[in-house]
Formats: C-alpha cells, sequence, structure tokens
C-alpha cells in the first residue's frame, strides 16, 4: 500500500471502518465515536475574548518593563530578566493548566 | 466508555486504540509559545543580525510549513512519500516542536544583543519603537480575525 496522509483518520465519524473493525461490531464502533464526540463537546469552549485581553496585557507589561529599562529607569538587568521570567511563566503556565491540572490526576475506582 | 455503553471488556482496548489514532479534535488544541514569547521573537527579528536571525526563521517557517499537513499536500505529500523515515511520525503538527525551539531561542538572542547593544539610545530606542509597532500590527490584524470568528460564530 502507498503511505499517505489518509492513515491519521478522524475517529468522530459514526461510519469509521477502523473503529467499527476495531471495537468488532458496528453498534460499538457508533458507542465509541458519540462517546468522543461527548467528550469533545464537553470541554469548556476557549474564551477568546478572554484571552485576547491577556495577551493584550501580558505584551504591555513586557513592553513597559523594557521600555523603563531603556529609558534608563531602573538599570538593574535582574529586574528586566527577572520580570520577563515572571511574566512569561504566569502566560504559558496559566494556559498549560487547562490542559494537564490536578483533574488530569484523579484517582479512579479507589486505584 | 463503559458508561456511554461500551462492553467493559473492550473498552480498554479501544480507550488505547483512540490515544492512538484520536483526531486533532480530540487530543487537544494548537501549541501555545506564549504572547511574552512571541513579542520576544519579533524583538529577535529586528535585533538580530547576521546568519543567526535567518536559519532560526527558516527552521519556524519549516516547521509551520510541514505542520500543515494535508491542508498544504503539494509539498507535504511530497515529503511524506519520500523523505525516509518521515511517514512513521504520529502526526504532522508533531514538526510544530521546530519553531516551539526557533522562536523563543531567536528572542532570547535578541534580548542578548540589546542588553549587550553598544549602539547610541537613539538608534536602541528607533529599534525599540519599531518592534512594538510591528507587534501592535499583528495583534490588530489578530483582533480582527477573532471579532471576525465570534461575528461567524453569533450568525
Amino acid at each position: 500500500m502507498t503511505p499517505s496522509l489518509k492513515i491519521f483518520p478522524t475517529i468522530c465519524c459514526s461510519s469509521c471502518p477502523r473503529t467499527a473493525a476495531y471495537s468488532g461490531d458496528a453498534a460499538t464502533g457508533d458507542r465509541i465515536c458519540q462517546w468522543s464526540f461527548n467528550r469533545v463537546e464537553g470541554r469548556p469552549a476557549i474564551d477568546l475574548r478572554g484571552d485576547l485581553i491577556r495577551t493584550i496585557l501580558l505584551i504591555a507589561a513586557a513592553v513597559v518593563l523594557l521600555g523603563l529599562y531603556l529609558k534608563g529607569k531602573y538599570t538593574q538587568k535582574i529586574i528586566l530578566l527577572g520580570g520577563l521570567l515572571v511574566l512569561s511563566s504566569y502566560d504559558l503556565l496559566a494556559v498549560g493548566r487547562r490542559y494537564l491540572n490536578e483533574d488530569s490526576f484523579r484517582r479512579v475506582g479507589g486505584l | 466508555m463503559v458508561e456511554a455503553g461500551v462492553p467493559e471488556d473492550n473498552a480498554l482496548q479501544n480507550g488505547q486504540f483512540l490515544c492512538v489514532l484520536g483526531s486533532a479534535e480530540y487530543y487537544g488544541r494548537a501549541v501555545y509559545l506564549g504572547a511574552v514569547c512571541f513579542f520576544l521573537f519579533i524583538l529577535g527579528l529586528v535585533y538580530v543580525k547576521g546568519w543567526p536571525k535567518w536559519w532560526l526563521i527558516s527552521v519556524a517557517v519549516t516547521g509551520i510549513v510541514l505542520a500543515w499537513g494535508k491542508s498544504f499536500p503539494s509539498i507535504n505529500n511530497f515529503i511524506f512519500d519520500h523523505l525516509p523515515y518521515y511517514n512513521k511520525f504520529r502526526a504532522p503538527t508533531i514538526a510544530l516542536v521546530m519553531p516551539q525551539f526557533a522562536f523563543p531561542l531567536l528572542g532570547a538572542l535578541g534580548l542578548d544583543q540589546l542588553l549587550k547593544s553598544e549602539a547610541s539610545k537613539e538608534e536602541i530606542w528607533k529599534k525599540f519603537r519599531l518592534t512594538v509597532m510591528i507587534t501592535a500590527g499583528v495583534l490588530v490584524l489578530v483582533v480582527c480575525f477573532i471579532f471576525g470568528q465570534l461575528q461567524g460564530r453569533q450568525r
């Protein structure tokens, strides 16, 4: 078989033959597809407006931090680098926690 | 999955199957580099001179083009079919690790050159203003895109 990009199928399709083939029968395949749909739809929606405001504020803070250093309002490089480190860490960790947080490590069934 | 009516004995098996072949919508969303990192990347584009800037830009662009996958078939199908071992990767979006490496590195180089710069204050300030203007321009484009998306959803 010639390799092609089609080897990455979309699971969320009730007619997906690979899901049905793997799960043994079409009915189970359909239930798995429905389960996948529910998982995707049940995920909290991204707050585009909130994220945009957050992005603008973070960039503005970085610009002010760098601008004040260039203006000579403070001369310690450690303040500039520390400030940028704190801002970027807050930025990345806040987004990362949406995907990996304490809920990701819940014990299931008393295990 | 069991609650959805899938027999318990093959729920685990199917779970493993979904982990391997799940669609992009299933396993996550876009790679996030960070707003501050993006600002520093533009700072790097303005401040860094010479070959380090160009190879890092090349790496970032190559990674983004590869990550488009079947959305840009003219190049990606050719690479997929002819580049040895390229078809062994889990998904084309894995190539986004290249811009994830290039963006912060160029940002760090830009910041380093800014802090060690011996140019006049006016020159440095001029470049800083250019950086802020480019960032603001990109932000305006993003704002237009997001409001377009929101209006599309409301319709």
